[in-house]
């Protein structure tokens, strides 16, 4: 027992040393702070809760078990510490894309969801979500009943650290604040609660495949059970997406084309996610009830493209994924009304867009970051700044109509360079919107 | 070659078409209210270039210096809005402009330090000429010749920009193609680009011993 105090007290320490050196290197982001601060705040309690343990004499068998317990629960949370420390790393103001972050604050608060996130660089080529705070309050709860200062809804986003330069493929990152606000309002569950008759779908589904058989009961409930799960994830995705097209446009609908173009998977189904082609399906589907269709078409390759994954056909076999892929039509209308409900406030229109999009992508043919738009109010010319959503509709727009104009303010540069421009383009841009938007709003709040 | 009054300015700026041959690009553009003089104020971007002098012994145009070479004997730093970078003195450091500059054909510009800036030590460029149909932030070479240190704050309006007309009555077939086109952060120094040249004159330095 006291050589298992000394190992764990050691562990805290080394734990404390790497929250410390973390510290130094200084994460700027105001959430990476808060995160630091939380773990330092929860490796002090485990650090005191070992220290006070090994202090006590105890006697009766039982009392050391009890010790024993608590001393290896602090030492599993210590270890949990220590792994949850990595998402410092590539989190940083150099590391991470600065605009997509504001954007991501920024749409997150114009829904009325402002949740705290962190951005991480991930050296897997993939988008992904992480409810970090979900884990460390379970944590927190396990090891102390003091009051755990940070949100619950506190998540961390994953994209790839190859595309940290980049702008427009990391729209897809919309997708994974949709998720956090999923979660954030169990949307989920609000979803089932309209279609109450869906769990009973997934029996009746299941059982009427096993009819023909003879399994055992207890099979079919596992079943049940498992293909449950994978419809729970399914709808969660299918609700990130129709998110990602209200608070994004098109400009999520072209990343998604994007990154699944790298991946080349469009057919097949995981237990996480219903396969891509049911999602662009889903997605184009949602582009026509937005009125965007007739703007994707000004696209032609892009919009074929488009077409052509959304018919493919899904590989099926598998017999969660046959069930989840059944009883997802029933719910999608459900899905679709609470998307529309949630983010009725920011909903990214085509009218908006239009507004500005010829003389943005006048601007980008010339090399010059489409920001401001020249507007005539009274007989006096004044510029209008352009908001980040429709910079980045503009920068997908001149992507997928490859470049136009650019042959000639820059005839030397290969597809790869004029990509490599544009997003510095873009990325300047809403660097400008943003600043542009404070500016104002703090002098309004002068006035 | 005259240099372009506030008039003209506002006129080039706020010009609607973007393809219009006379239209400079500043972005953000400064309110028509604000272009008082020949000449528009430049502030500070948030990136940095500063030098790892620790790393290297010289930087050496003829050797074969790669890109990578030179980009590791120097470190980018992002200073935020609200926070700032002090320049100690004899301290050399790149910046850039905040603004985004688009010069057309018939209008070449020259960046100098402001007054303010200059009178605490502060030089902002070294190399002053913009080139007609440039397009992109500014590096600015920022060297504290002051005795203090000086604290610099991105958003600090530490240069101006002059601009000039370019006769175009005899227009050149081959232009030349800058190099650092359509940056927005402070460009690493392209040094070896230079190695073909100097290797040039070493040759004749060699055939030519008396020179």
């Amino acid at each position: 027992m006291p050589e298992l105090m000394g190992i764990v007290l050691e562990q805290g320490a080394a734990t404390r040393q790497l929250l410390h050196e973390i510290e130094i290197q200084r994460p700027t982001s105001r959430y990476n702070r808060d995160l630091l601060v939380f773990l330092g705040n929860l490796c002090e309690i485990l650090n005191k809760e070992i220290a006070k343990a090994s202090a006590q004499v105890v006697a009766d068998s039982a009392s050391q078990a009890a010790l024993r317990r608590l001393v290896i629960m602090c030492s599993s949370a210590l270890c949990e510490v220590h792994r949850l420390c990595q998402y410092f790393d590539h989190t940083d103001n150099l590391s991470v894309c600065v605009p997509m972050m504001q954007l991501l604050n920024k749409l997150g608060k114009d829904i009325g969801q402002g949740k705290p996130f962190i951005l991480r660089g991930d050296f897997e080529y993939t988008y992904s979500y992480y409810p970090l705070g979900r884990d460390l309050h379970r944590l927190a709860k396990s090891i102390s009943s003091e009051a755990v200062p940070i949100s619950e809804h506190f998540a961390c986003f994953a994209f790839p650290i190859a595309k940290k330069g980049y702008t427009l493929p990391n729209c897809a990152l919309v997708h994974e604040l949709g998720h956090l606000i999923v979660d954030a309002n169990d949307l989920i569950g609000v979803a089932v609660n309209k279609k109450p008759d869906l769990s009973g779908k997934i029996d009746d589904i299941l059982k009427s495949r096993a009819a023909a058989g003879d399994q055992l009961d207890f099979d079919i409930i596992k079943r049940t059970n498992q293909a449950s799960r994978v419809l729970e994830n399914w709808m969660h995705e299918v609700l990130a997406d129709l998110i990602g097209m209200h608070l994004l446009g098109p400009a999520h609908l072209f990343a998604f084309m994007h990154f699944i173009g790298h991946i080349g998977v469009y057919q097949r189904d995981d237990p996480e996610h219903p396969c891509s082609a049911y999602r662009m399906k889903l997605m184009l589907k949602a582009a026509r009830v937005l009125g965007w269709e007739s703007t994707l078409q000004e696209t032609p390759m892009a919009w074929q493209e488009a077409q052509r994954i959304a018919q493919l056909p899904r590989e099926s076999g598998d017999f969660r994924f046959d069930a989840a892929d059944q009883c997802l039509p029933i719910i999608e209308p459900a899905l679709f009304e609470l998307a529309g409900e949630t983010c009725r406030s920011a909903t990214y229109k085509p009218k908006v867009f239009a507004s500005g999009k010829d003389q943005m992508l006048s601007l980008l043919s010339h090399g010059i970051p489409p920001v401001e738009v020249l507007v005539s109010r009274q007989g006096k010319r004044k510029f209008r700044v352009s908001a980040p959503v429709t910079i980045l509709n503009v920068g997908w727009f001149c992507y997928e109509s490859s470049f136009p104009g650019w042959d000639q303010k820059f005839p030397k540069l290969t597809t790869i360079e004029r990509g490599q421009v544009l997003d510095r383009l873009i990325i300047k841009a809403m660097e400008i919107s943003f600043v542009k938007s404070a500016e104002s709003k703090a002098r309004t709040r002068r006035h | 070659m005259s240099v372009l009054s506030a008039g003209e300015l506002r006129d080039r700026i706020y010009r609607k078409d973007a393809a219009d041959p006379e239209r400079i690009f500043i972005v953000p553009s400064p309110a028509s209210d604000e272009i008082l003089d020949a000449s528009i104020d430049l502030s500070l971007g948030n990136s940095f270039i500063v030098t790892r002098s620790a790393r290297f012994s010289a930087l050496e145009a003829l050797e074969e210096t790669t890109e990578v070479d030179i980009a590791s004997y120097q470190e980018r730093v992002f200073v935020p809005f609200h926070e700032k970078l002090v320049i100690h003195p004899g301290t050399f450091i790149l910046g850039a402009t905040w603004q985004y500059i688009g010069l057309p054909e018939g209008v070449q510009a020259q960046v100098l330090a402001r007054s303010t800036w200059g009178r605490a030590g502060l030089t902002v460029a070294t190399a002053v000429a913009v080139h007609p149909g440039f397009v992109g932030c500014l590096t600015l070479e920022l060297v504290n010749h002051g005795n203090a240190p000086v604290a610099l704050y991105p958003g600090a309006r530490v240069a101006q920009m002059i601009f000039m007309h370019v006769d175009l009555a005899h227009p050149i077939k081959n232009k030349r193609s800058s190099v650092y086109s359509a940056m927005t952060e402070p460009a690493f120094s392209k040094l070896h680009n230079e190695a073909e040249e100097l290797r040039r004159w070493k040759k004749i330095g060699e055939h030519v011993s008396f020179l």
